[in-house]
Formats: structure tokens, sequence, C-alpha cells
């Protein structure tokens, strides 16, 4: 078991290094540079999108594995699936992080400005991101054990629901005050496709490794804290 | 005879700290039960995972011979609870907080059911004041009242004479021997020795989570009890 | 004497309401500073605009001085339970978890309820606003679907919260990201009903389909939150 384990850990780590310097590869050199469409010049600080959108997506996954990771916790009283809930809620806040910073990057690009209330991606991002500060923050306020991942594991599946309902609520919001230019990521070059989706791919084994790692750190540091009572 | 309750290997985990570790123990109908232990010692556990307040970690409860289900209202229309917090609400008057139980609980005639027992408990001259103004004494009293709205066949009271003066818990005295009618059950935890010894047909301690002493009162003497009690109590868990 | 018969679920939740009505009713302490605080709350923001509110940011400062009163409702409504540890007394009622969940949200509900049909005259005297009480009912009809996503979520979570060491702090974190969408809606809705323009069908819909969802997911893990 344990050769396995290693095993696997080197071949996610390996294609991790290998992705990372193929997408920076397809993002610089193999995809068009873009034209912006307002005033038709080169447009550079597009590339940041394809790492804006990409940990928005994994910021998302990593949401849905805490909300799946609390349903089995309550079914099952797994101990695992707490972990993988708490761990994958820190992962989530830094992709969620990544992605309001480059958000706003981005926006300052095509929009000249660096935030737009009526972005249903970026605003859906922002509230992501409160719910999973929330989520920690609700994790740390409580005392005791089973009931602390019982709360979490109650707060993170309600919180889940909320996320497509907000992106929902704010994607009519534009409907009714539309800004003046919208961005629709339709209009992608086969090359920028294909860059996008390999560098999506990187992001999530990237979010693999993170999960896998953190996992182990706390199952090995939950079992030390047992240890250390014990004496 | 079959137990009325059975407790079969039940555990308790909180956390890291395992309150109940494996109790056994079967209930009879109309017995007196005293179960003592140091503090810590699981008492509070046991008798809220009985009144279905927690929920066992492992092992199960039988009530009447069935197993206790998700619901477990058989049981709870079965019990009542008198706990170390008086389960009243401060800004209602006594009789308002035993009209909102009498309807939880579907007590068919609650306006006389209510008096009486105000009557019962010698509380009814203050039934339309707010319990925040009661006393130690009085709040343990309603809170007797309240547990017996529904005159359930099992009583479970947890360490009721904590902190009573000696006329309010000779007013409790009273009031337990008034509702022993040998067919209610009894399950009463104590610190006090000579109070739970009195009431008693059966005597248990309970330390660390498990069941260390359990007879009935006639197969054991006062002097080896004693002798077991503060063997088991003496020490601090 | 004594007998009993099992008591039917609306009855028992009924119960409850008029449970915490009947305390309330005696201090009143919840209501006086629930209504003192969204009065307060508008008279500031009315300052903040130097008396000039549109309607749109007449609709979104009325909501937010019901969500941040509600929240002072919200709070206080599981603590009550918590003081002389009553919430044991309702868990060893013979009845569902859930009833002590639609109680508690029912009661919520109708607090807030209460507060914001007591406010709105008032603000439409004193700001000299009177396409405030023109449409009453569909005014009502909003502000009961708004509310209760509010009631429905603030009840789960504050059930939550009062078992942490922050309880003020943590309800408002973690309920405002929440209601959210409802509070988008429940705006557009609202300034609609003050001029109409446009079209709100949509989130009517989406208000209502919020609150369904979140009526019926709280009611699913509610179990979970209030037993040990």
């Amino acid at each position: 078991m344990g050769l396995d384990r290693k095993t696997l850990d080197m071949v996610l780590y390996g294609i991790l290094l290998l992705g990372m310097f193929i997408s920076l590869y397809l993002i610089f050199l193999y995809a068009p540079p873009a034209v912006n469409p307002t005033n038709n010049q080169p447009w550079y600080e597009q590339k940041i999108f394809y790492v804006h959108v990409s940990s928005a997506w994994t910021g998302f996954l990593a949401f849905l594995v805490v909300a799946v990771a609390s349903i089995i916790f309550l079914k099952k009283e797994s101990h695992l699936a707490d972990v993988v809930a708490q761990v994958s809620a820190e992962i989530g806040v830094i992709f969620t992080t990544l992605t309001l910073i480059s958000g706003p990057l981005w926006a300052k690009s095509f929009w000249g400005k660096y935030w737009d209330w009526s972005e249903p991606r970026l605003v859906t991002a922002l509230i992501l991101w409160f719910l999973y500060v929330g989520y920690l923050i609700l994790r740390s306020s409580v005392g005791e054990d089973v009931r602390r991942a019982r709360f979490a594991a109650v707060f993170g599946i309600i919180a889940f629901l909320d996320v497509p309902i907000v992106f929902l609520s704010v994607r009519w919001y534009r409907a009714s005050h539309p800004p003046l230019l919208v961005f629709e990521p339709g209009g992608l070059d086969p090359q920028m496709k294909f860059a996008f989706f390999f560098t999506l791919f990187v992001f999530t084994v990237f979010y693999v490794v993170l999960l896998r790692n953190g996992i182990r750190i706390k199952l090995l540091s939950d079992k030390l804290n047992r240890l250390k009572e014990v004496i | 005879m079959e137990a009325i309750i059975e407790i079969k290997d039940l555990e308790k985990v909180f956390g890291h700290k395992k309150a109940l570790r494996g109790v056994n123990l079967k209930i009879y109908e109309g017995e007196f039960l005293s179960l003592f232990g140091p503090n810590g010692a699981g008492k509070t556990t046991l008798l809220k995972s009985i009144a279905t307040i927690l929920r066992p970690t492992r092992g199960k409860i039988y009530f009447r011979g069935e197993p206790l289900d998700d619901d477990s209202l058989v049981l709870r229309e079965s019990i009542g609870l008198v706990s170390h917090n008086s389960l009243l609400y401060d800004d209602l008057t006594a009789y308002e907080n035993l009209l909102f139980y009498a309807r939880m609980y579907g007590v068919n005639d609650h306006r006389e059911r209510i008096n009486y027992l105000l009557h019962q408990v010698g509380l009814y001259h203050r039934k339309d004041d707010t319990v925040r103004t009661f006393s130690r004494g009085m709040l343990q009293r309603l809170a007797i009242a309240r547990a017996i709205l529904h005159d359930p066949p099992i009583l479970l009271l947890d360490e009721p004479y904590t902190g009573l003066d000696a006329q309010a818990a000779r007013i409790l005295d009273e009031l337990i021997e008034n509702l022993k009618d040998g067919k209610r059950t009894f399950i009463m935890t104590s610190h006090d020795l000579d109070k739970g010894f009195e009431h008693a047909t059966r005597l248990a301690i309970l330390f660390y989570g498990e069941v260390v002493f359990d007879r009935r009162k006639e197969e054991t003497s006062i002097e080896e009890f004693e002798g077991e009690f503060w063997k088991w109590v003496g020490q601090q868990g | 004497m004594g007998r009993t018969a099992r008591v039917g679920f609306l009855r028992q939740v009924l119960y409850i309401v008029a449970k915490d009505f009947r305390a309330e009713l005696r201090t009143k302490e919840l209501f006086n500073s629930m209504f003192l605080f969204a009065l307060l709350a508008l008279v500031i923001f009315n300052f903040s605009f130097a008396g000039k509110m549109p309607v749109r940011i007449l609709a979104g400062a009325m909501w937010v001085s019901f969500l941040f009163a509600s929240v002072l409702g919200l709070n206080r409504s599981f603590v009550k339970e918590h003081e002389k540890g009553s919430i044991e007394g309702l868990l060893v009622i013979p009845c569902d978890r859930s009833v002590i969940y639609f109680g508690k949200l029912l009661g919520n509900l109708l607090f807030i309820f209460l507060v914001e049909i007591v406010s709105l005259p008032l603000i439409s005297v004193f700001f000299s606003r009177n396409e405030i009480l023109q449409k009453p009912l569909q005014l009502s009809g909003i502000l009961v679907l708004g509310s209760l996503a509010i009631s429905s979520v603030g009840t789960i979570l504050s059930a939550i919260t009062v078992n942490t060491r922050t309880r003020e702090l943590l309800l408002p974190i973690l309920l405002f990201p929440l209601v959210l969408p409802v509070l988008i809606g429940a705006v557009e809705v609202t300034a609609y009903i003050f001029q109409p323009k446009g079209t709100i069908s949509q989130w009517i819909r989406l208000i209502a389909i919020y609150d369904i969802i979140f009526l019926l997911v709280p009611y699913l893990l509610f179990d979970y939150v209030v037993e040990e």
C-alpha cells in the first residue's frame, strides 16, 4: 500500500510539473494573442483569463467536494469525510482568492475598471469566498469535535446550494441593468480553447495534489493530538 | 420478568472523551434505581441518553423489549425528566410554563391537571408569577410538576436534591413518596449517599463510564454499600 | 387525569409559536429593539442620501434595515432556549425534531413581519413617500416572501451559532452571503411595486424557488444541528 501511494504521488507530481511547463508554453507561445474587441489593439492581458477562469472552476470544484464530503459525513459519521471537507475548504479559499486577484486585473484591461457588479462570475466568486471564510470561521468557533464537524457539514451543504442561485441572480440583475460591455467567452480560437482546457486540467491536478497532501497532514496531526491527550 | 428499559453496551463519545464505555443495565418496572458516581463518571450522560436527548455513539437502548428507533416517540411519551436545568422559560408564568408542556404532551384535561399539580407542589399561590422570580427550590418543584404533567410511568431525576435547602428537600421527599405507586419506575442520579439510599430499591455505581456496582437494596447492607460508595466516589476520575 | 393523546405536527408548531409570542409579549424587549433599530437605520440612510432617495435606493435601504433588524431577532430565538436549558425540554417532548425548526421559523417570520408592517407606515409618513403604502397587498407579499427566506436560513443558522463562542458576530457573517440573491430580488420587486418598470416575474420565481429549497433543506438537516 505504501508503495502504491508513493507511486501515485510521484505520478501526480510528475504530471503537475510537466503540465505546468506545457501550460505556460501553451498560454504564452501557442495561443495566439487576443485582440481587444473594444479597441482592436493586441490584448496581452487577456492571457490572465486562462488562470482566472481555471482558478474559478477549481474553486468551485473544491466547494463541490466540501458539499459532497459533508453529506457523506452526516450519513456515515466518517472522520475522513470531515477532514476532506475541511482541507478542501482551505484549498478552495486559496483558489478563490486567486480568482479574486486575477479577476480585477483582467477586468481592468477589458472594462477599464477593476470590478463590475453585473459580472456574475466575479460576484459569485466573491460570495463563494465569503462562504468559504464563513465555513472556516464556523469551524474554529466550535469547541467540541463532533458538533463542529456536524455544524460545518450542515453549513457546507446549505452554502453550496446557494452558489448557483447567486450566479443566476447576478445574471438576471445584469439583464435588467446591462453594462456597456458584456464578456462572452464563446468566441475563442481552437488553439486558445486547447490552451484553456489544458490549463484547467493542470489546475485540477494541482488541486488533487494539494488535497491529498492536506488530508495526510491533517490525519497525522489528529493522531498526534490524540496521543498527546493520553500522555 | 422483562425489563422495562434495557441498556446494552452503551457507549457515548464526546469528541475524544469517552463518557460512557459500554454500560449494561436492566431496569425493571416499579424499581427505584439510585445511580451514584464521582463527577464526570457519566451519570448525567446516561440519564440524558435514556431520555433520548443524547444519541448513543454505540450500543442500544430497549424500551419494553423494542429497540429505540430514530423517533423514539413511544419512549419519550413515557418519560418525565427532571434535569439539572429547570427547563423552564423565564418570561412565562408558572401556569404558562406548564400550559406549554401540557399542550405539547397532549394532556387531555390540562387546566385541571395543571392546577392540581400546582397545588401538589405548593406553588398554586405563585401560578401567575413569572418564573424569573422563583428561587431554586421553587424552580425545582415546578420542574417536577412539569415532568409529571403527562403522568409518565418512568421518571428520570438528575441530582434533584442539589442546591436545595432542608425545607425544599423535605417537600421533594414528599413529592417523590407520593409518586411511588408500585408501578412507576424511577432512575435518580445522586451525590447524596443518604437520600439516594433512602429512596432506592436498587443501587448502582458508575465509574469512568462503566457500571462497577449493581445490586438490589436487599442484597446488600448499608455498611457494604457505604464501603463501595466511598471506594469509588472517593477517587475522582 | 394526565391522560394524553398524540398531538399533531401543526399544532405542536403553533404551540411553540404561541409560547414564544407569549414570552415576548411580557417583556417586548425584542420587538422594541428590532423596531427601533430598523427605524434608526432608515433615518441614517435618509441623512446619507440628503433626503433624495430614488425609488430603488429607498427599496434597498428598506431591505437592508429589515435584514439587520432580523439578525437581532434571529440571534435571540435560540438564546432563550439555552438560558435555562429549555432546549432539552423541547428534545424530550414526543415530537419530531423538525417541529422545533418550524416553530422557531414561524415565530421568527412573524416577528420580522410585524416589525416591517409597523415601521412601514411610519416611514411613509416621515419620509413623505406615498408610494410605500399604495399597494399594501403586493408589498406585504414580497415582504413575506423575502422575510421567509431570511427566517428559514436564519433559523437553522442561529441554531448552529448559539453553540459557538462568537454567536452574535457569526450569524450575520454566515447569513448575509446566503440571502444575497433574495435581497437582490426583493429590492427589484419592491422598487417595481413603488414604480412599475421592466419585468419582475423572474425575480418572484427566483425568490419562490429559493424559499422552497431553503425550507426543505434545513428541515432535512435540522436533526443534525439540534441533537448532540
